[in-house]
């Protein structure tokens, strides 16, 4: 019986804008456990990246989150995400919690080189680990004395005054050589071929698979037990995101880390997850095992997803009407305006998620 | 190829960008981005045109539709056999004036002027990104209704109804035609680049990429409203599209480009049923199924796509081939006829 | 169409103009300087309208040109406010040799409009023309005209200014006319080069191509499809420039080569408080009305207009914009 690594309990998120008030999260509840790869899909603007970004707890403003929890367990305690400050959070992205945008180019920072990126990583995570394997190379006496005291008073005043000297912070490249070795390690793990030359490259001289190849680096380097890949292949060519996916796959082998595979590519979920829960408008609308729901497909809005899938030969079925404006939404369930099956009790109510086997859930009055 | 009438048919089209470099700014190269493709896209068929990034599908149909120059090749938009094998003769012959007059006649790809701009009323032109293809500054009612002021086919009232007639016939009201594109929904913006497309009755329409940028669910809406106006209006279309499941249920041919060429060409049906190009076979291989259950072998290609500026020698495809032969390095395969309307450009089937 | 109808329609085509005027106006309100900006400029427009009534002309000094300062005495000390010269009310005092500093403020804002237009559209239309031209067709064309404007723009603007000034009155144009001319062909290269940088960024834009492929020609593109986009921008800069212009002007003035002798204008009045800025030992701001009034209707007028630009841009800025 595997634990959740993620509960996100009731959580409320509101944008405020111009126009009005978007209830962009309508008390959302969702479960990862701890191993496993789950799917969240959705069409755009469903609110299933607002849910990768409020686990990280970086939803930009306009947009608060006012309500509920989000329990993550760190190595055996259950920390509450939303009650932390800005510090705690700050270590955890990164080191536990790690994201994977969608579009590699602007999620790499254009004037940094690919070394310079990954480093960051591992000076704001590993940094103590990273001065002790200095340590133990040969050193002058002023550089052993600068990085013992960068051991034991990291925010001294001295420290920082020294480290802006322009010939004498020299000292600081014994810790990049340390780093980028460890760098180039982390770009072979990626399957990225001839990575030392790789590694001095600028952002706009990969292309869109390498790219997205190195934002994966950045995010996986330190090992984080939780990824939360927010369509990561969707801008990439077919036969680069299969080489995507089976680096993602292996990845998964080595380091056992949990994946929140964020998608609206139904083929790519059925590739990649073990559970898959469906949004709609804010809400989950339906969990089940990825068998379960390709096979036995419960809510009116999964089935016509599942519908809408092209086939050669048959007409393309599409879902009647658009998806409601979260400024007003729609009373009870927010789905009621196309559902075929809807009935009076689904204009006033918003049905519960509730357990209908232990691999399938759903949100959904019929049931 | 079939000799099913064409409505437009290029002939070994090409199409490089010069790059320049030094302080004189000289050519130091090209970027070759559409290198010798003939086509024949029948009458009041769909034709699929699939291929990654950077393999030249746009570049191509741009070129077709005379929004890019080409740099040599032959474009004939409903032109006679006749007159087509008569230049092809006249060009081996090297019989220099009667060639000139003929293709600035017939030839597309020579026209300028006052006859291009007529041409321009019969081929349309959908864009990926209905948000980047309409006017920001520009009304509906103007951006629809702009074709007719600049073709000069209606005006005033005339144009008024005709441009109600097209937005109804994509799904939209009066009370849309003042509105700006930035009050509409991803789907209903690219309606309106339909609409803009169709206003002027024309008879072909590239499509490129058209449902990549909206929702899954829209996109089959377009796909629905693709197929009823092609039938209502009698249209042929170009579809280009890097999403293979799509091309499949909505073209009639399909041909495979990459890094400028044609690969393979073949029916829908026969092509993703039996692909023989090893491109195309990792192709179709790596469109992720949904169906958890079906597991496909699946063909990983190995490094990047090179870029069109050196292609490699021979036939492109070979640094990624797994069945690469000598005779790859150095030859380039053109395309053979396989029976059936199949046609493959790959040593591997050289009878 | 009949008339009721054509009426229907011009009203359904104006809704989203007002849609847009109703978001600006929300824009301006939620933003206190912006408004404060508005204000002072409708004062001074307000001013500008009204002066034949507030600060009536007719005194015989003026020689029928209302535009020039009433000349109440012949005296060169100026003389306080509220003093009477010869049976002339000086409401703010009389600058060196008598003339009305009221007078001057009042029918100075008229000059300043006056100019500040009159320099400010010929150099934008200009800007505007070549700067697209240059834009959208590129090459030899852009490389001519970027190095036209590099030379001017080399150049400090007030003393090119002096420059061009000093050659165009002997030409036989009038001073003030000159001066505006000056400005004129030394201010357009700033609105080419932004309109070039807007049009290069817009060429590239698909809609362009769309309006090619229904086979647009290039002037219909430029002007329907190039301009109504690049024009933010420039109007942002136009309405900074007016404040300067009028600043440049009275620089000018103060310096002897702006508008003439008596003419009614703010940089003339501080001209003429040039002996008297320092006054006497005892008393050294006993002529501060000479300079601080007018100085304080350039520095509103200069403030008012910046303001303004400041919200135009704001709001019309459009990666600012909620859209």
């Amino acid at each position: 019986m595997s634990k959740n690594l993620l509960t996100i309990e009731d959580v409320i998120l509101r944008f405020y804008t111009y126009e009005g008030i978007v209830e962009a999260l309508d008390k959302l509840n969702l479960k990862i456990k701890d191993g496993e790869t789950l799917g969240v899909v959705g069409e755009t603007g469903c609110g299933k990246t607002v849910t990768g970004l409020s686990t990280l707890v970086l939803v930009p403003p306009p947009g608060k989150i006012e309500g509920g929890h989000i329990l993550f367990d760190k190595k055996g305690k259950t920390v509450d995400l939303l009650s932390q400050d800005e510090a705690f959070l700050r270590d955890i992205r990164g080191e536990d919690i790690s994201m994977v945008f969608q579009d590699p180019r602007s999620a790499l920072n254009p004037v940094y080189t690919v070394r310079e990126q990954i480093s960051e990583v591992f000076l704001h995570h590993r940094r103590r680990e990273f001065i002790e394997q200095v340590l133990k190379c040969p050193l002058t006496g002023f550089e052993r004395k600068i990085y013992e005291k960068m051991l034991e008073n990291p925010e001294s005043f001295t420290l920082k005054v020294i480290s802006k000297i322009p010939i004498i912070n020299r000292y600081k490249r014994k810790l990049k050589d340390e780093i980028s070795s460890e760098v180039i390690r982390v770009l072979k793990e990626m399957q990225i071929p001839d990575p030392e030359r790789v590694v001095d490259m600028y952002p706009h001289e990969l292309s869109g698979g390498m790219a997205q190849r190195v934002v994966i680096a950045i995010a996986l380097a330190c090992n984080p037990k939780l990824l939360i890949a927010d369509e990561p292949t969707t801008n990439l060519d077919v036969t680069i995101q299969l080489q995507i996916l089976n680096l993602i796959r292996e990845l998964k082998r080595k380091f056992g880390s949990t994946i929140e595979y964020i998608t609206h590519d139904l083929g790519v979920v059925a590739e990649m997850c073990d559970r898959v829960a469906v949004m709609y408008a804010g809400n989950i609308v339906e969990i089940a095992d990825v068998m379960e729901l390709f096979k036995n497909p419960l809510h009116p809005y999964t089935k016509a997803l599942l519908e809408s899938i092209p086939r050669p030969g048959k007409e393309f079925k599409s879902i009647e009407g658009t998806v409601p404006s979260l400024i007003n939404p729609p009373k009870g369930c927010r789905f009621h305006e196309r559902c075929p099956y809807a009935m009076e009790i689904c204009t006033k109510e918003k049905p519960v998620l509730k357990e209908i086997t232990k691999k399938h859930s759903i949100q959904c009055h019929l049931y | 190829m079939s000799k099913v009438s064409a409505l437009i048919e290029t002939e070994a089209l090409k199409k490089y960008y010069p790059i320049t470099g030094g302080i004189l700014r000289r050519r130091v190269g090209e970027v070759r981005a559409v290198d010798g493709v003939s086509l024949n896209i029948p009458k009041k068929k769909c034709f699929g045109l699939v291929g990654e990034s950077g393999c030249g599908k746009t570049t191509f149909a741009k070129t077709m539709i005379r929004l890019l120059k080409p740099n040599s090749g032959h474009i004939y938009f409903d032109v006679p056999e006749d007159i087509k094998e008569e230049i092809a003769k006249l060009e081996q012959s090297k019989n220099s004036p009667k060639l000139k007059k003929l293709r600035a006649q017939y030839d597309l790809a020579t026209f300028r002027g006052k006859k291009l701009k007529s041409m321009r009323r019969k081929m349309q032109i959908v864009y990926q990104d209905p948000t980047r293809s309409l006017n920001p500054r520009m009304l509906v009612k103007d951006i629809v209704g702009e074709p007719l002021i600049v073709q000069k086919l209606a005006k005033g009232t005339e144009r008024r109804k005709k441009t109600l007639e097209i937005l109804g016939k994509v799904g939209l009201t009066e009370k849309h035609m003042y509105r700006y594109p930035h009050e509409f929904s991803g789907g209903q913006r690219q309606r309106i680049a339909i609409a803009r497309a169709l206003v002027t009755n024309p008879e072909f329409v590239v499509l490129d990429e058209p449902t990549s940028s909206v929702d899954v669910s829209v996109r089959s809406q377009l796909l629905n409203l693709f197929q009823d106006l092609r039938k209502e209006l009698g249209l042929t279309y170009l579809f280009i599209s890097h999403d293979l499941s799509i091309v499949e249920c909505i073209a009639d041919q399909v041909a495979v480009m990459y890094l400028g060429k044609i690969v393979e060409l073949a029916e829908t049906t026969e092509l993703y049923k039996n692909p023989l190009h090893p491109y195309s076979l990792a192709l179709f291989s790596s469109i992720p199924i949904p169906d958890p259950a079906v597991k496909r072998k699946r063909i990983e290609l190995k490094g990047e796509v090179p870029s069109p500026v050196n292609p490699p020698t021979g036939c492109r495809f070979h640094p990624r081939c797994s069945e690469v032969m000598e005779l790859c390095r150095k030859e380039e395969p053109e395309l053979i006829d396989m029976g059936n309307g199949h046609f493959v450009a790959c040593h591997l089937f050289h009878k | 169409m009949d008339v009721k109808s054509k009426l229907h329609e011009f009203r359904l085509g104006m809704q989203p103009s007002i849609d847009e005027l109703k978001f600006i106006a929300t824009r301006i309100k939620s933003s206190p300087l912006s408004i404060v900006g508005a204000a002072i400029v409708i004062f001074f427009i307000i001013l500008a309208l009204a002066a034949p009534w507030i600060a009536i002309p007719g005194h015989p000094s003026q020689g029928g040109n209302p535009y020039m300062m009433p000349k109440f005495g012949i005296l060169a000390t100026p003389q306080p406010p509220g003093s009477t010269v010869k049976d002339n009310y000086a409401r703010f005092g009389t600058t060196a040799w008598q003339y009305d500093i009221y007078y001057g403020c009042i029918w100075g804002s008229r000059s300043a409009f006056h100019v500040g237009i009159m320099v400010v559209i010929p150099s934008l239309l200009i800007g505007l023309a070549l700067g697209t031209l240059a834009g959208y067709y590129g090459g030899y064309l852009d490389e001519l005209l970027m190095r036209f404007t590099d030379i001017i723009i080399a150049f400090p603007s007030l003393i090119l200014c002096m420059a061009f000034i000093v050659v165009l009155v002997p030409m036989g144009i009038e001073r003030l006319d000159a001066v505006m001319l000056a400005f004129v062909i030394v201010g357009w290269p700033s609105y080419a080069r932004i309109i070039r940088g807007e049009a290069l960024r817009i060429k590239n834009e698909d809609y362009i191509e769309a309006a090619k492929s229904i086979g647009c020609s290039d002037f219909r593109v430029i002007l329907k499809h190039i301009l109504p986009n690049s024009i933010y921008p420039v109007v942002i800069m136009a309405s900074l420039d007016i404040g300067t212009i009028v600043l440049g002007v009275a620089a000018l003035t103060f310096l002897g080569l702006g508008a003439p002798e008596g003419w009614a204008d703010w940089g003339q009045l501080i001209a003429y408080s040039r002996n008297f800025i320092y006054g006497k030992p005892t008393d050294p701001y006993c002529y501060w009305y000479t300079f601080i009034i007018p100085g304080l209707f350039i520095s509103l007028f200069t403030l008012g207009w910046n303001l303004l630009g400041d919200a135009f841009r704001d709001i019309l800025d459009p990666t600012i914009r909620r859209k």
